[in-house]
């Protein structure tokens, strides 16, 4: 191991805690963000009572209720139906709420980040230094890239994990003892795995386009621009697959139109009926992180990740029109050594404000969906998922590879009659 | 019978439909947003009618039928004669009244005790028109009544003169 490994670990271990309390936050923030979004679609002005006694009249529309929630669930009796499996009934939810949180590892939330700096001696460095005699932490040329674990894998880790959160509700329905929550895990389990098919196909028409499995490179390739002024985001080059995508990912996730496992009109609440206090809450929780998932990934193959259209960390370029100005022709960072490092900063924090944009803006379309669309019949969700979307899913997959082809081949001819 | 009508092609079609309701649904949630803005507020009328009743009260109409109040006259004795008019159209029977004999000459009867049951009471004004002699009405504009203690809701002499 090197200090540069070293410094790599330790940021990554940093990038971990900011994305963490990062989607702990937006998906906290939702749980009142949707009921207020819901009751101003019905015209309704909702959650606004909670407030500290101490500072009067001091509401923030309601926001106090995202702490009110937590304290009256955690208050609550932990109630555990008789004959239910004690131990499975308490893993569940965590299960549930820890997979949902770890598939954030690998979401990139900003751009690389090149550091021209100097190289600092380990003798310089107090503690750690005297660990690595004679090593140097190379910061003359050194790329940071804002992600928890870069993995190559990262579409099929995030597809795995996927795949494990269906145990998490299984456990709960199985353990509980109660026929309705049975029912529900039932179903639950039979949806996820009908449309994980379909959602691995709708992805490898975007893993055929940006030739990688890797989120990062993905988004990477995401800023290329075709016809030298289309960004070549995913909702250009990949719609159908999108849509198909985004419809899976909401049966994926449970909620309505496809919240069948926990059919209040049929299975009461379906596979945590028997949950209580913080269990239940710890339910309902994972569901707010789940949805945040879902956004992101959605921002991330689909519209860029941290991509702003045109904006790169070496300026700004559009070919078509032979706009191309380059950040290190600004008269600042002419004149300061460290210019280029804080042009490059900022980029990354506006990259990073971009993504933040995005995730919130799916979000708040999947809280509309939710507040609009009625539920499906169980038959028709199947229906759906086999004879609609998997032949329209692999048919893009045909599509994308022709796509790529044609590219390929005349990519150069294009540039050529449009002269960029 | 009416016919029912078949559903039109575009519509079995379900997604078009589907982008509708999501046209309607943020329709409605943007104009409700901007309403509540500060500034663009004044522009944009929301479409919420919540009023937030201890903050705020709706405006009450002139003839609001409120808790009941006694009139008096110029002197400050009150104006009911003990007719028990009141009394026997009341259908709920809230209105309890003893007759004590007026030391007025002109006067024949004043109200001994006077109560009106507020949890019987169902507001419903017809003692007010019953009243010959200008005395009883409902007026105060009063609709907080609640109370800690049952007692309390039996009005008597001391809380109906005003």
């Amino acid at each position: 191991m090197t200090l540069d490994s070293l410094f790599m670990l330790l940021l990554q271990c940093l990038w971990a805690v900011v994305v963490f309390s990062g989607v702990a936050g937006l998906s906290g923030l939702l749980t009142w963000g949707e009921r207020k979004q819901a009751s101003l679609i019905q015209d309704r002005i909702g959650p606004n009572r909670a407030n500290i006694r101490l500072i009067r009249n001091w509401r923030l529309f309601g926001l106090f209720h995202i702490l009110a929630d937590p304290v009256k669930s955690m208050t609550k009796e932990d109630f555990v139906p008789e004959g239910a499996n004690r131990l499975m009934h308490m893993l569940a939810p965590l299960l549930s709420l820890g997979l949902s949180f770890v598939a954030f590892a690998v979401v990139p939330f900003a751009g690389p980040l090149t550091i021209h700096w100097k190289d600092i001696p380990a003798a310089q460095i107090p503690l750690l230094g005297r660990l690595f005699p004679g090593d140097a932490l190379h910061l003359s040329e050194y790329t940071i890239s804002f992600q928890a674990a870069d993995l190559n894998v990262g579409i099929l880790f995030i597809f795995a994990l996927g795949a494990l959160m269906v145990y998490g509700v299984l456990m709960a329905g199985f353990s509980s003892n109660n026929k309705f929550s049975f029912l529900g895990a039932m179903r639950a389990a039979n949806q996820m795995f009908s449309y994980e098919v379909a959602l691995g196909l709708c992805v490898i028409g975007v893993i055929l386009m940006y030739g990688s499995t890797n989120v990062s490179a993905i988004v990477e390739r995401q800023g290329e621009l075709w016809f030298g002024v289309i960004p070549k985001w995913g909702i250009v080059t990949q719609p159908l697959a999108f849509f198909l995508f985004f419809t899976c990912g909401l049966m994926e996730i449970k909620r309505i139109p496809f919240d069948l496992p926990e059919g209040e009109s049929e299975i009461v609440a379906g596979y945590f009926l028997e949950y209580s206090g913080a269990k239940f809450m710890m339910f309902l929780f994972a569901e707010y992180v789940e949805l945040v998932l879902l956004a992101a990934m959605s921002a991330l193959l689909f519209f860029g990740g941290w991509q702003i259209p045109f904006v790169s960390a070496q300026g700004i370029n559009i070919p078509l029109l032979h706009l191309n100005f380059s950040w290190a022709s600004l008269e600042f960072v002419k004149t300061h050594s460290y210019g280029m490092s804080l042009v490059n900063l900022a980029v990354v924090f506006c990259q990073a404000g971009a993504f933040a944009v995005k995730v919130v803006a799916f979000c708040m379309v999947l809280i509309t969906i939710r507040w609009t669309w009625p539920r499906f019949r169980y038959d028709q969700v199947m229906r759906l998922g086999w004879q609609r979307i998997l032949p329209l899913a692999m048919l893009n997959i045909v599509l994308s590879a022709a796509v790529v082809l044609v590219e390929a081949k005349y990519k150069p001819l294009v540039q050529k009659l449009l002269r960029y | 019978m009416v016919p029912a009508k078949p559903t039109p092609n575009w519509v079995r079609l379900y997604l078009p439909e589907l982008f509708r309701g999501l046209y309607i649904t943020t329709r409605h949630f943007v104009v409700n947003f901007l309403g509540f803005l500060p500034v663009l507020g004044k522009v944009v009328k929301k479409e919420v009618v919540t009023i937030q009743y201890p903050e705020e009260e709706r405006p009450i109409s002139e003839r609001w039928r409120g808790r009941h109040r006694l009139n008096r006259r110029e002197d400050g004795s009150t104006k009911c004669v003990a007719c028990f008019c009141c009394q026997t159209v009341c259908p709920a029977q809230c209105i309890s009244i003893v007759a004590g004999e007026s030391p007025d000459g002109e006067i024949e009867k004043y109200p001994a005790k006077f109560e009106v049951n507020l949890f019987e009471c169902v507001f419903c004004g017809l003692c007010v028109e019953a009243c010959p002699c200008d005395a009883l009405y409902m007026d105060t504009r009063e609709m907080k009544i609640a109370q800690y203690s049952p007692d309390k809701f039996v009005l008597g002499l001391k809380d109906l003169i005003r």
